[in-house]
């Protein structure tokens, strides 16, 4: 069994003049939860369509589970599930009759996931998906890949029209059933205190390429930002070439970098002359980094 | 092993079974089935009734009319297959749904083939099982149109089409008091079978030519306003130059329908070999769509 759910290499993909993705090497280890994250239109939404089999890459190559999309059987799919931001459910059909009208694809379909979801969102089964809001729907979707038992949890934006409460309920579900052995999980998401909270590592995607791919507890420890003050020849000259960022106002430079070891800051500060002050980050301040980094 | 979805739910999912409540579902089907039948005794009645079994009055009475009413069909049989099997037409999220799940695409679009085929062809198909029971037809040759000789003279041509086509033709019996056009009237056996035949082929045909179409413009279309006149245009197009190629000539539904009576095997032989064709490329053409 190959190491890592998802694989994909050199894969690109564009809409016409538009790169939506631009040369992604992605590994996603079994048994994690990858926090895949960008700015709207970074290629998050496209890439993910792609390792569900919806759209095809114009160049490289995607391993799910060791299939490439274009031939994922039923067999491959039993094992794949797929939650998005946009995905409509049948409108015309009650909540039971969707469950039903799904589960029969599902040698594995575990009821007792569906009971004990509809209670916890507290969805009833006999209303029509289009009397639902939008909100519960996405509760529904969500109730719907997990009682397939999948292996791998594809989530684009899944909680994006939840509430707080519903929010922590669905990720709280997620951890459940990703403590089963070789789960794994791709949870793009707008809110990254969720993604902070549940993932193991972490990819950011900018313009269609993938800036950072590595386990969240190792990019918290080494991006950092410093504050570097009181120069004392002036800091025309300070530059930091290996920074992810860098901004300078009259007599401070702000930078953020990677700290490999404890000695990195006091060489750069010895170096320029200068002082400096750690200030640690948490992932939305690391990924704001990252992705202006990126577009600037 | 190859694992298969089952099918029964997608074609029970396909006929909306589970998508309204059951009354209204069932008056649905309930007016479905009226139409059907209203449609296929319809075709029928025009022939036996309105016409009084004379084939070739029939076609003679209903020549404006047929290609603008054939052309009407196939633009809401484009619409109707294009709305249901082409994600880009309608909504594709909802496509999204089918094709995350452990569903074989290619399953699916039977399924949505078999509605399609049951929408379209049942009113043609019901009209083929009362064509069993209605009387045969007849033929006056004075009523074959001879565009330039006038009405009174029948077109030879057509009258040794109808010969070589229903070789068993036998004069109606005749009985004293008839006039001498009746006693010409030729007997056709089988002939509305023949007739309800040529229907069904010609709406076999039509299906399957839009199925192909639809299946080759699917990943092109969207509900933006370009692809959508680019999607329609082309067979609009190709209507209206039937209409106007064919409306107007006389004997062109004639001709057609006896050079159906002439080679039924081998033209029932082609369409029937055809539907598996279209199907598996355009089974194809759907597992291949992408998602956007």
């Amino acid at each position: 069994m190959e190491p890592y759910m998802i694989e994909t290499q050199h894969v690109s993909r564009s809409f016409g003049k538009n790169t939506a993705v631009q040369n992604l090497n992605l590994r996603v280890r079994r048994g994690s939860i990858y926090g895949f994250l960008g700015r709207n239109g970074a290629g998050k939404t496209t890439a993910i369509k792609m390792l569900a089999g919806l759209l095809w890459p114009d160049a490289g190559d995607i391993r799910v589970n060791g299939v490439a999309p274009s031939d994922f059987t039923v067999r491959d799919r039993w094992k794949i599930g797929y939650v998005s931001e946009k995905q409509i459910l049948m409108p015309g059909m009650r909540v039971d009759a969707l469950i039903h009208f799904t589960s029969q694809f599902y040698p594995d379909w575990d009821s007792a996931v569906c009971e004990r979801m509809l209670r916890r969102f507290k969805i009833d089964p006999a209303r029509r998906i289009k009397a639902l809001s939008q909100g519960t729907a996405r509760q529904v979707a969500f109730l719907l890949a997990l009682a397939q038992k999948p292996d791998l949890l594809l989530l684009d934006e899944p909680a994006a029209s939840l509430d707080v409460v519903a929010r922590r309920d669905f990720l709280d579900e997620m951890l459940q059933l990703l403590r089963e052995e070789g789960k794994t999980a791709l949870l793009s998401s707008h809110i990254l205190s969720d993604v902070e909270r549940v993932a193991d590592e972490i990819g950011i995607i900018a313009r269609g390429t993938l800036k950072i791919s590595e386990p969240l507890d190792h990019l918290k420890e080494t991006v950092k930002q410093a504050r570097f003050y009181g120069f004392a020849r002036g800091l025309d000259t300070f530059a930091i070439p290996e920074a992810l960022r860098l901004t300078k106002t009259r007599d401070e430079a702000l930078a953020t970098l990677r700290i490999q070891d404890d000695t990195t800051l006091p060489k750069l500060a010895a170096a320029h002359q200068c002082q400096y002050e750690l200030i640690h980050l948490n992932l939305e301040d690391i990924f704001v980094e990252i992705v202006r980094e990126g577009e600037e | 092993m190859k694992t298969r979805a089952p099918f029964w739910p997608l074609l029970r999912n396909e006929l909306l079974f589970d998508h309204f409540p059951r009354v209204p579902l069932a008056l649905a089907v309930f007016y479905c089935l009226a139409v059907w039948y209203v449609i296929g005794c319809g075709l029928l009645l025009l022939l036996t009734r309105g016409c009084q079994g004379d084939i070739a009055l029939f076609f003679s009475s209903i020549q404006d009319a047929f290609v603008p009413i054939c052309c009407g069909w196939l633009f809401n049989a484009l619409m109707l297959t294009g709305i249901i099997t082409i994600p880009g037409f309608g909504r594709s999220e909802t496509y999204e749904f089918y094709f995350t799940r452990a569903i074989a695409r290619r399953g699916l679009f039977r399924a949505k083939t078999m509605v399609l085929f049951a929408v379209l062809l049942g009113p043609l198909i019901l009209n083929m099982f009362l064509a069993l029971r209605t009387p045969d037809l007849v033929l006056q040759p004075n009523r074959l149109a001879a565009p330039m000789s006038g009405p009174s003279m029948p077109d030879p041509e057509l009258m040794e089409g109808y010969r070589r086509a229903f070789p068993g033709a036998h004069p109606k019996v005749v009985r004293p008091g008839l006039t001498a056009q009746e006693v010409h009237e030729l007997v056709l056996p089988r002939a509305t079978l023949v007739y309800a035949g040529w229907l069904l082929w010609g709406g076999v045909l039509g299906v399957l030519a839009i199925q192909a179409y639809c299946a080759w413009m699917a990943r092109h279309v969207t509900r933006r306003f370009l692809p959508m006149v680019v999607f329609v245009g082309p067979p609009l197009l190709a209507i209206s130059l039937l209409v106007v190629q064919f409306g107007g000539l006389s004997a062109f539904l004639e001709r057609s329908f006896l050079f159906f009576a002439g080679h039924q095997a081998a033209l029932v032989l082609a369409a029937a070999a055809a539907i598996p064709l279209v199907q598996w490329w355009a089974e194809r053409r759907f597992s291949e769509l992408e998602i956007s």
